[in-house]
């Protein structure tokens, strides 16, 4: 494997030094390796410094996907361990990090942290959470919520 | 090792990549100090209209589906993604199946048994549907329910889908409209609606009226009266494009073409299984695997001593045995029936092969893949008196649908 160093730069200035073998893990950076092989500083717009380090975390751990079971739980455990440090706003940020520098294991975990997260938020919480106005009047948000009862209010607790 | 080179702070020197030493990484940034997990904090409205159309829905598809239902209620735009069709058939989501019982008596709700949870809830219906006495449901397919919804005499039919809460009337072909039988079939492309309807006067014949929702017309075909037999009260089971009935006097499977109208009598032997002992047979099909299966009663001088199910080998064209009933459980079902067998009408739901009787409140079934027996117990909140005229229907919900 190749030794060489890349510096990524994030948009407000920060730059992180790191193999290539981690950095090619965004695939943004891949691609503008093929494109260019001399390249050895990256400046990345759209992201912070404290975000990219996250991501950068995140693709050190999994350089090396190793196939076997043990690994793979192993890996797994950690990716765990690493969600449970962000809160919903920090998810949100490194979602869009992700997506931005493409790195597609890190966009799944995310999305799946996000979506346990808020699973459980009630509708003003969420609202809270993603600054989304209620664009209902009272009436309607009645109803809207009455429409699907049946299906799982008393349903959803299993009987012993 | 490596280093990172900031601007305005000192360099900070990170080890390795263990847990431990990641945390204080993670903490170094002041941008980035850790809050705490379990209080939404408040958030710039812009990340959340900074977050493409695309990731949400691919978190949105995470959820159960019930806290989708919730989010509906966040906001118009939220509602119209979740219930988008694309999204709708981008995604497949685990919902409930259940039982529906409807009775006379009870014009605007109906109980809803469901089989995994051994669970009761009601299905209530919008204002715009409430029924009347003279109205009621005929029909369910596919999480479609089929309603006639004029007071006085039929001349509309309502398809509603409870979950989208959406629906559609459909007018009759003709008025007055009597018929016999009424299935709603669906499709992945649609659904249809077959009726066997009958003219006022005696005299005049029979015929198959059908509506499909692609066109969103009525076909009408004949030829019934050399099949079927005048008040025959069995709905027809869908296989292989074709509805299927079992007739009495003499047993016999027929068919209906559902593309040209043709109607086929199944001739041969073996084509009716133990023709000589039979005394009522029932049909259902499992749309899922694609199998015809057949409810029948055995025994001597019209009176069921048995019952037994048979599934239909396409390639040899032949019944095969797969269950009997065990007698206690026959004896029990007999005798609430009172060997009137009329009252006896089968139904497919997820797997099970349901035995029902319109003057009983149980449900005896069968479950294909356990190879179990079962009853479905009478459901807690009907009143004592109410002796007869329990229809029960599988409604398995779906959002994809489409009224």
């Amino acid at each position: 494997m190749s030794s060489n160093k890349i510096v990524l730069t994030s948009s407000d200035g920060e730059s992180f030094e790191v193999e290539e073998v981690v950095a090619r893990k965004l695939q943004i950076v891949g691609h503008m390796l093929e494109d260019d092989c001399v390249i050895n500083e990256i400046p990345l717009q759209n992201v912070t410094g404290d975000i990219l380090s996250m991501v950068i975390e995140y693709c050190k751990t999994h350089v090396d996907e190793e196939e076997s079971e043990e690994a793979q739980t192993k890996l797994k455990t950690w990716d765990e361990e690493f969600m449970k440090k962000f809160d919903i706003k920090t998810l949100l940020q490194i979602i869009l990090a992700a997506n931005y520098l493409n790195v597609k294991g890190l966009l799944d975990l995310v999305s799946q942290t996000i979506a346990d997260t808020i699973k459980d938020y009630t509708p003003e919480q969420i609202r809270e959470v993603f600054g989304v106005e209620n664009d209902y009047t009272e009436e309607e948000e009645a109803e809207v919520r009455k429409e699907n009862a049946w299906a799982f209010d008393e349903a959803d607790t299993p009987k012993p | 090792m490596f280093r990172l080179r900031t601007h305005g702070k000192k360099p900070i020197t990170i080890t390795t990549t263990t847990t431990t030493t990641a945390s204080t990484f993670l903490y170094w940034s002041p941008e980035s100090s850790p809050t705490t997990l379990s209080s939404p904090t408040n958030m710039d409205p812009t990340i959340w209209s900074n977050l493409p159309n695309h990731l949400l829905e691919h978190i949105l598809s995470l959820l159960p589906f019930k806290t989708l239902l919730t989010l509906r209620s966040i906001s118009r735009h939220l509602r119209s993604l979740i219930l988008s069709p694309s999204f709708i058939s981008d995604h497949s989501f685990s919902l409930p199946s259940f039982l529906l019982l409807s009775h006379p008596q009870s014009f605007n709700s109906f109980p809803l048994f469901n089989p995994n949870l051994i669970s009761w809830c009601t299905l209530p219906l919008p204002r715009s549907l409430s029924l009347t006495n003279a109205s009621s449901l005929l029909s369910s397919s596919n999480g479609l329910l089929c309603f006639s919804i004029s007071p006085s005499s039929v001349s509309s039919l309502s398809i509603f889908n409870p979950l989208t809460r959406s629906s559609r009337s459909i007018k009759l072909p003709c008025y007055p409209f009597h018929f016999e039988l009424l299935s709603l079939l669906t499709s992945p492309e649609g659904y249809k609606i077959f009726t066997l309807c009958s003219s006022s006067s005696a005299a005049s014949s029979r015929s198959v009226c059908l509506y499909d929702s692609g066109d969103r017309s009525w076909r009408k075909f004949g030829g019934v009266d050399q099949v079927l037999p005048r008040g025959f009260n069995q709905d027809g089971v869908f296989y292989n494009g074709s509805l299927y009935f079992a007739r009495s006097e003499p047993f016999l499977i027929v068919s209906v073409d559902l593309n040209d109208g043709k109607w086929t009598t199944a001739t041969g032997d073996g084509f009716f299984p133990a023709d000589n002992l039979i005394t009522f047979a029932r049909l259902v099909s499992d749309p899922v695997k694609n199998i015809l299966y057949m409810v029948g009663g055995i025994g001597s001088n019209g009176i069921c001593r048995s019952i037994k199910i048979w599934e239909f080998k396409e390639e040899t064209e032949s019944w095969i045995e797969v269950e009997t009933l065990p007698d206690i459980v026959c004896r029990k079902f007999t005798s609430v029936c009172y060997h009137n067998y009329e009252h006896v009408y089968c139904l497919w739901h997820k797997e099970m092969i349901c035995v029902c009787c319109y003057n009983w409140p149980e449900i005896l079934f069968f479950h294909v893949g356990r190879r179990t027996w079962h009853w479905v117990p009478k459901c807690p909140s009907l009143p004592e008196k109410w002796s007869c005229g329990f229809r029960w229907f599988s409604f398995v919900p779906s959002l994809s649908a489409s009224v």
